[in-house]
């Protein structure tokens, strides 16, 4: 890959950054060496704490200037070391790299203009009087994909749309023409189908305009998909690096057997049974050595639930018909749940999927009695889960628990972890404190935590232990649902195995019911029995099992399914038929008719005006739309 | 929809002002004696006979309920009444009056919001070195110390020892100045008042000014704005100062009623004919209707202050636009 007459448009080699922190001088990165040619994509891929953020900082000269950094970076052809001259180093920032970042809502000034924001980078590289200023401001803007640049560059962040919003930083960053871009996570803050068009776009400026593209990710999907050459950083070191099919076809390293294998990426080829994913390598973990205890006490077949025994010891049901859920801000309104029908049973993992907006996490908060529907029951056992009053029993109450999306935020932090699991069993039950402390510890082990950590403090355990700990404190009054609201969203790769794999083991222990929330198709995939897509507030899609994303009959569910990049699969070789156009209208602004129809690919006149139900295509399978039964070839 | 805003906000002050005019009536119906009782005592003789008659004539004889509802009426009616202590218009003694305050509170509020995002800057800009530790606690001393000894102080030393400027008062008494002259002549007559208002309140903002320019520095989009490669001047001034003002300026319409009432201490510390002192009298003789339209016009002075502020918070930033309509 190192092409004698190209010259690299970055070479890095041995950059080591070094903070002096209380415990002594930490090795953040080192010796790291990445070559990138023009016209190429570079992939680097690590968990949270690998350095590869602090790299592209190095490489954008962004580091704190604490940090101590060594090395060698040369960049476009100039031969001068950039990390040893930081005055050159700052002169080629914004103008030979741009740089993108995670969150584009927080890398956009909020009181200003987008125009302005975009005027002023022009302005400072470029040397236009004004008029040409704003000029090629709305060409940048255009560039990037922006229709109505010129009513669109009047508007402030906070009135753009997440994809809009990335857009606009992306025309920011290319406005000193940088021959490299430096893109940091940009579109795991996005949904899915506007992921997929951001992807689109970046890689169109790097086939178009030869840009250098450095893409840093904690997806292995997303890297695969897209990248000539991977490099995979472990603890501060670079431990595999190769072509993007080498790396991730045929892993060398350990670390990246594991990132993959925790990877769980969406299947829709063949239907193979899966066994237990967290069959992980010791080195994947840094902050957790208990996951030899899961590995010995997984089940290895999550599909040989024995749903039937555990029904036939008790049978829960809980039964949301009709849900809807309006939010009023004074005139606005925002449909966040429109008619749902919902079950959930002992046994039975059932998952809500879609974007943002869709109104997922309003029905688990629905489901679990934190918020109550404008119209709609919610029925547990035949018994309504909250009394006319808006009451609900003790005794309901312990019935369904519920695990939040970031486990830090949902434990107090200055209450300890035992005292935490302790507070539910003090209100449920009528334990004595002794016999609550053994049931706390009780629980510490059932999921895999040792009992030395009832005495630590949130901050003092990782996100995955912490989620663990969450998981005990919801199985603290012994529920029979279990509502779980992106559990695994922030948790990395690893981890996040060691977490599923613990919900299904206790599933199958106790015949837990599990209603889970996600965005993420492949773990959707591989937990799910049943799955509930939802589109702005509506039910578009209700299929079972792992089957259901392969035979899925809804455009939307089907733009999901192609939005969700492959590992194995070349981006650019893609079918597009299947993405959708645009992002969702927001939950303020519901289409007529069916509500999809604007960003629908198949929509005919009649979608704009009738809005389907959903129907029963075959067993177990719904789709709620009006060209669902027509023989679809969609390639 | 500016319009709307500006009636909203207008319509949602009556209440205030409804609260504020019923309570003033019975706070001083608590207090013992009248204004007849307050003139006896200050030319230290009378009798039952002409009390009476007074009584009579200014309506005090009447019984609470009928006095509570002439005075509601009243005002209603934007009927200010009579003063009895000063024997003429009220609105003529307060229009005589409200000036010298207004000026006085405007000033301070612009001085020592400006100081204080000024200082706040540079303390967040030098964070963890000697000029943050100096401005942080020199600010927290001014703070700590009460607005009529700082404001004594500052007489002793500014007026008295150095005699650069002036004691007390607004203009020089007899000078009869006109044009240029008698601007700067008010000036030198309001920066010690000023100044002492100012600096009680400078922490505060100090402090705010201080702690949103560190966030906004951590802030995601300084960083992008440094990735951009634009100059560190307009980082710290457009991306990192502007959003950094918006707490500073919320504050500054909170105390805007605490400065007022902090500018009836120093009104009288610096003998300033204003709103301050005139409440002072208006309590002292118990003139009721005086003090009644005394506290209505500072708290419509309050409202107005914040209406104005919450103007220009919505020039600063444009998400509150969108979801306050």
């Amino acid at each position: 890959m190192k092409g004698a007459e190209i010259v690299p448009l970055m070479r890095l080699s041995g950059l080591t950054v070094r903070y002096s922190a209380h415990r002594g001088i930490v090795d953040a990165v080192c010796g790291v060496d990445l070559d990138l040619m023009p016209g190429r994509v570079l992939s680097v891929i690590g968990e949270s704490g690998s350095g590869k953020s602090t790299v592209l900082l190095a490489l954008a000269g962004l580091l704190p200037s604490r940090a101590r950094v060594s090395g060698s970076l040369l960049m476009d052809g100039g031969n001068g070391n950039l990390l040893a001259d930081p005055s050159a180093h700052s002169n080629v920032t914004g103008r030979t790299v741009g740089m993108i970042f995670q969150n584009p809502g927080a890398s956009l000034n909020p009181v200003l203009t987008v125009g302005d924001l975009i005027d002023e980078v022009v302005r400072v590289h470029r040397g236009l009087s004004k008029k040409e200023v704003r000029a090629e401001t709305l060409s940048l803007m255009s560039r990037v994909g922006i229709g109505d640049a010129k009513s669109r560059a009047a508007a402030y962040p906070h009135q753009l749309s997440g994809g809009l919003k990335q857009r606009i930083a992306i025309a920011a960053a290319l406005a000193g023409r940088p021959r490299l871009i430096l893109a940091d996570e940009p579109t795991t803050a996005l949904d899915a189908t506007v992921q997929a068009q951001i992807l689109d776009l970046l890689l169109d400026l790097v086939d178009r305009e030869k840009l250098g593209l450095l893409f840093v990710t904690h997806d292995i999907g997303v890297a695969g998909s897209i990248s000539n050459e991977i490099a995979v950083m472990f603890n501060g070191r670079v431990v595999e690096c190769g072509k993007a099919g080498d790396v991730t076809l045929a892993p060398k390293h350990s670390h990246t057997v594991a990132l993959a294998a925790g990877a769980l990426p969406l299947d829709l080829t063949v239907e193979q049974p899966k066994t237990s994913i967290s069959a992980l390598d010791d080195t994947a973990k840094t902050d957790n050595n208990r996951e030899q205890y899961l590995k010995s006490a997984t089940t290895p077949e999550p599909q040989g639930k024995d749903t039937q025994v555990q029904q036939a010891a008790k049978k829960t049901e809980l039964v949301l018909s009709g849900i809807t859920r309006v939010f009023k801000t004074g005139a606005r309104k925002a449909v966040a749940a429109d008619g749902v029908n919902l079950t959930v049973r002992s046994g039975e993992t059932v998952a809500l999927v879609g974007e943002s907006g869709s109104g997922k996490t309003t029905l688990a908060r629905i489901a679990i009695g934190l918020d109550r529907p404008d119209s709609g029951t919610v029925i547990l056992d035949g018994q309504p889960l909250i009394d006319e009053r808006g009451h609900m029993d003790r005794v309901t109450r312990s019935r369904v628990q519920m695990v939040f999306q970031d486990p830090l935020a949902s434990f107090t932090p200055h209450r300890s972890i035992g005292k935490s699991i302790e507070v539910p069993l003090k209100i449920a039950s009528d334990l004595t404190s002794r016999a609550r402390r053994d049931r706390v510890l009780e629980l510490l082990e059932s999921v895999g935590l040792e009992k030395d950590h009832a005495n630590r403090y949130p901050t003092a355990l990782s996100g995955g232990q912490l989620q663990r700990a969450a998981i005990a404190r919801a199985l603290a009054t012994d529920p029979d649902l279990l509502i779980c609201d992106e559990p695994v969203a922030s948790l990395d790769v690893s981890v996040r195995s060691q977490v599923l794999d613990l919900l299904t083991k206790l599933q199958n222990e106790r015949g837990l019911g599990i209603l889970f929330v996600s965005h993420d198709l492949g773990v959707v995939q591989w937990i799910a029995d049943r799955t509930v897509v939802l589109y702005l507030g509506r039910v578009m899609e209700e299929g079972q099992g792992k089957a259901m994303w392969q035979t899925a009959r809804h455009p939307y569910t089907r733009s999901l399914a192609a939005a969700n990049p492959s590992a194995t699969v070349p981006w650019r070789e893609r079918p597009s038929v299947e993405q959708a156009k645009g992002e969702a209208a927001g939950s303020f602004a519901i289409p007529s008719g069916c509500r999809f129809h604007p960003r629908c690919r198949m929509a005919i006149a009649q979608c704009e005006t009738t809005e389907p139900s959903l129907e029963q295509l075959e067993k177990g399978h719904f789709v709620a739309c009006l060209r669902s039964g027509e023989q679809l070839d969609l390639g | 929809m500016l319009l709307r805003f500006i009636g909203n906000r207008v319509w949602q002050a009556l209440p205030v002002v409804l609260i504020v005019a019923v309570g003033v009536f019975f706070l001083l119906e608590m207090a013992e004696g009248d204004a007849v009782d307050a003139y006896f005592a200050t030319t230290g003789a009378g009798d039952a006979g002409l009390a009476a008659q007074l009584r009579e004539q200014y309506g005090l004889a009447d019984s609470i309920g009928t006095r509570f509802l002439t005075y509601m009426t009243r005002l209603a009616t934007l009927d200010l009444g009579y003063s009895v202590a000063f024997s003429r218009p009220v609105t003529e003694v307060i229009a005589s009056r409200l000036p010298v305050t207004l000026m006085l509170m405007g000033t301070s509020i612009l001085v020592s919001g400006s100081l204080g995002v000024l200082l706040g800057g540079i303390a967040s800009w030098r964070r963890g070195r000697p000029t943050d530790a100096g401005i942080t606690v020199s600010a927290l001393v001014f703070n700590a110390m009460p607005g009529f000894w700082l404001g004594l102080l500052g007489i002793i030393l500014f007026a008295v020892k150095l005699r650069w400027l002036p004691l007390g008062g607004i203009g020089t008494i007899g000078a009869d100045l006109s044009g240029l002259e008698s601007l700067l002549d008010t000036v030198r007559h309001l920066v010690l008042p000023v100044m002492t208002l100012a600096i009680t309140y400078l922490a505060l903002y100090v402090r705010l000014m201080r702690a949103a320019m560190n966030e906004a520095a951590d802030s995601g989009w300084a960083l992008a704005a440094r990735a951009r490669g634009l100059p560190e001047s307009k980082i710290v001034l457009r991306h990192m100062a502007r959003p950094a003002l918006l707490p500073v300026v919320t504050m500054l319409g909170l105390k805007a009623g605490a400065m007022l009432g902090g500018s009836v201490v120093i009104e009288t510390v610096f003998a300033i004919p204003g709103l301050g002192r005139l409440s002072y009298e208006a309590v002292t003789q118990r003139d009721l209707p005086l003090l009644a339209a005394i506290l209505l016009a500072g708290t419509l002075v309050v409202v107005i202050v914040n209406i104005l502020i919450d103007l220009f918070y919505r020039k600063l930033d444009p998400r509150i636009a969108d979801t306050t309509g």
